[in-house]
């Protein structure tokens, strides 16, 4: 089970883990691909910057892993729910990976006008 | 137009020499109204030398001076109607003749257009800048097809559209073929669930009186399309006199106002509110309706919310509290809603999975105002109206008439205390507007660099080049810019944002914009059109009617090279059945080939440019084609897009 620390997924669903163990190991690159191909793009943003009322912003500074991968499996607002049938545990750490490695913007005022 | 052109009407020739007991018959009929007779059936002489030399036994009119369609055009001058939107039809040739050979002065100029759907919504965006609609012509039947479409946006609008229709009422006298074909009992049935009247003149003083009457139902809230069906015999039957026939005077009916009584009950509930609220949809028509929503917000202190159905309240306004509309929705205890679509879906949210649910996001106590002209005419067909929504006060009348009163009614009930709790809630919601707007610009930032181009630095770049002109957003506006212009751009005069399609049917953008920049172009204006990819696809001709009638419109792809919307619900799908999300794109993009919008537009006579998508080429890009379009031309920049 690549990427994820021996979390069953039932306990990311129902958010009973621990703080020490929320974390995931996941290849960037990889989940870049994955971030694309299963369409989080398409509502988020190429780079997770969200999209007004069509998808909120991953990145930079991904939500801690647990609640973000709780989140997919059983969403509560309107995103539709990506099951480990159509989204693995490793593809969903990978993906995590490609989120949190997205960097800060640039400074608003170097390049938009001032209000 | 030859002195020939301009004779009065009353010189007639009509009927000459021998042909004169021949032609008794027709005229007679054309004085009465009554069906024409056919004409003798004479024989042409063969062109021999004994024909040739032979008296004619009997001379067959075959010409007039002038026709029904002349006294047709007379009327439709007196309409105010500046531009026809035609795709030429043989049903109404006579008026069409008419405008180009009788018209002669001040009259509606013929605009010709690729599709009439591209006709009427031109007509659509033409109506919200201008205030007034434009006449569109097509034929009854394959024409107000193609146009069904159009005319169903503009009505769900409340877009005065004013179409003429041919056809040919009278069986024995069509042509064989296409004019049997093209002929209907009754044109306007088909469209009849949403427009908003309809007529078939059977006289030239039927078509006058209803030409009058189609524009004054047009123009009287809610507004909408009409339809006055020219027959062709009409049209093209010589006119003997016009003594009979006059151009009635055209009556304009005032909006409905709201109740008095209605009024000073809205007006205690808002001052005695803690926290009162206004929603506004399509409730601005004009620069004052504009001004009497501030007028009103400032009055009261109060929080708004612009829908965007037209540009009802000023972006950068300290109380315009869009952004964070569910926030102080959910705090409101009194919610006026102006012209709204859908205060139900306003007040509520509403999750699409496979249970579909929904839940109130607003206060129970709070109390709900509506001032609303689609009260006054609601369909049965056609589910324009949404959910039914618990009002605690609803006027049936224009929001924008009815706005002066009530905030006259406000001021009249706020005293000294009543005023000290109104600015505190002023400052409040001002500083909630400054951080918004803050956050705002940082938001803009992210992914500032991506290719393809993000939504925000596309939305960004634009206003960076833009601002400094006199410009008028007149299409993209939409969700699928992820609303980066409205929370981007300063948006503070009414013509600079005119709401959207209405229909929500595709294909309304790019002749909207067009429409809309053809009624800018007098005022000098730099009009804007975000255009999107799959819109301009269903009808790319009118960028030649743009092109043709140097017609000054910038166009900027939002070329995200999908249905998006339909990807996304695809996509919806897949992922509820678990069937993988392998193919959200099944049948909904268009890529392979991509489609090279610059070759497109530069086929139809357009200056372009195309496909950027690197997000630093887009700026000196929009500067060249300003350039262009500051020279009277239209220009188009094919950016290619992150999908929202």
């Amino acid at each position: 089970m690549k990427g994820l620390l021996a979390l069953p997924m039932s306990a990311l669903v129902l958010g009973t883990v621990s703080p020490v163990q929320e974390t995931a190991v996941g290849d960037r690159e990889a989940g870049r691909l994955a971030y694309v191909e299963t369409g989080c793009s398409a509502c988020h943003g190429l780079e997770g910057q969200g999209a007004g009322n069509t998808g909120s912003r991953l990145a930079p500074d991904p939500i801690p892993f647990p609640a973000f991968s709780a989140y997919i499996r059983q969403p509560t607002g309107n995103m539709p729910p990506y099951t480990a049938a159509v989204l693995g545990p490793d593809a969903l750490a990978d993906m995590y990976a490609f989120l949190e490695s997205i960097p800060d913007p640039p400074d608003a005022d170097s390049i938009l006008p001032a209000p | 137009m030859t002195e020939e052109r301009k004779k009065p009407v009353n010189r007639r020739g009509f009927l000459k020499g021998a042909a004169a007991a021949g032609a008794v018959t027709l005229a007679g009929a054309a004085e009465s109204g009554a069906r024409a007779a056919p004409a003798p059936a004479v024989a042409p002489p063969p062109m021999s030398p004994e024909a040739e030399s032979a008296a004619p036994q009997e001379l067959e009119v075959l010409t007039a001076e002038t026709s029904g369609s002349d006294f047709m055009v007379d009327v439709l001058r007196a309409l105010d109607l500046e531009y026809v939107c035609s795709n030429p039809g043989s049903s109404f040739r006579g008026i069409h003749e008419a405008l180009a050979n009788y018209a002669g002065g001040p009259g509606p100029e013929f605009i010709t257009c690729t599709h009439e759907e591209s006709s009427v919504a031109m007509a659509h965006g033409y109506a919200k800048i201008e205030g007034k609609p434009m006449a569109v012509m097509a034929h009854g039947t394959v024409g107000l097809q193609h146009a069904a479409m159009a005319v169903y946006n503009a009505y769900c609008d409340r877009v005065p559209v004013y179409l003429i229709l041919g056809n040919t009422l009278d069986a024995s006298v069509r042509r064989p073929g296409v004019e049997w074909v093209h002929s209907v009992q009754d044109a306007a049935q088909m469209v009849r669930d949403y427009i908003k009247w309809d007529d078939t003149p059977v006289s030239l003083e039927h078509f006058a009186e209803s030409a009058m009457r189609a524009y004054m139902v047009a123009m009287t809230p809610p507004m909408g399309p009409v339809i006055l069906v020219a027959d062709s015999e009409l049209q093209e039957r010589p006119l003997e006199s016009r003594d009979h026939l006059t151009v009635p005077r055209l009556t304009r009916t005032t909006p409905p106002q709201g109740d008095s009584a209605a009024v000073e009950e809205a007006a205690r509930l808002l001052v005695t509110a803690e926290f009162p609220v206004i929603v506004a949809d399509r409730a601005a028509r004009t620069a004052a309706g504009m001004e009497g929503l501030v007028e009103l917000a400032e009055t009261l202190e109060a929080a708004v919310i612009d829908q965007g159905g037209r540009m009802n309240f000023p972006s950068r306004h300290p109380l315009n509290q869009t952004a964070q509309a569910r926030a102080v929705l959910a705090e409101a205890d009194v919610i006026l809603g102006l012209e709204m679509t859908d205060f139900w879906g306003r007040t509520h949210a509403f999750r699409d999975q496979i249970h579909r649910t929904w839940r109130s996001i607003i206060r129970n106590d709070a109390r709900l105002i509506s001032i609303n002209s689609g009260d006054l005419a609601t369909p049965s067909n056609y589910q324009v109206f949404q959910r039914y929504t618990e009002v605690d006060l609803a006027m049936a009348a224009d929001a924008e008439a009815t706005l002066p009163a009530l905030t006259e009614a406000v001021r009249r009930r706020l005293d000294g205390d009543r005023q000290r709790v109104l600015d505190e809630r002023r400052d409040a919601l001002a500083g909630a507007h400054r951080d918004i707007h803050e956050r705002v610009r940082r938001d803009a930032a992210y992914a500032w660099n991506a290719s393809p181009v993000s939504t925000a630095r596309l939305s960004a770049e634009i206003w960076n080049q833009v601002r400094e002109h006199d410009w008028s957003m007149v299409v993209g506006s939409g969700n699928s810019l992820s609303q980066w212009p409205q929370r981007l751009w300063r948006f503070d005069r009414h013509y600079q944002r005119i709401g959207e399609s209405g229909g929500y049917g595709v294909g309304y953008g790019a002749p909207a914009a067009v429409g809309a920049a053809l009624a800018n172009r007098r005022h000098g204006r730099l009009s804007v059109n975000i255009q999107n990819d799959g819109d301009l696809m269903y009808g790319p001709g009118v960028l030649w009617t743009a092109a043709r009638y140097r017609i000054p419109l910038l166009t900027v792809m939002h070329n995200n090279r999908a249905y998006h919307q339909e990807v996304m619900h695809i996509q919806r799908m897949a992922n509820r059945f678990e069937r993988g999300i392998d193919n959200a794109g099944f049948g909904n993009t268009l890529r392979d080939p991509d489609i090279d919008f610059a070759k497109v537009a530069e086929g139809m006579g357009v200056y372009s440019e195309g496909p950027i998508d690197r997000p630093a080429d887009v700026a000196p890009a929009l500067r060249r084609a300003i350039d262009v379009v500051r020279n009277g031309e239209p220009a188009l920049l094919d950016v290619v897009t992150q999908p929202r």
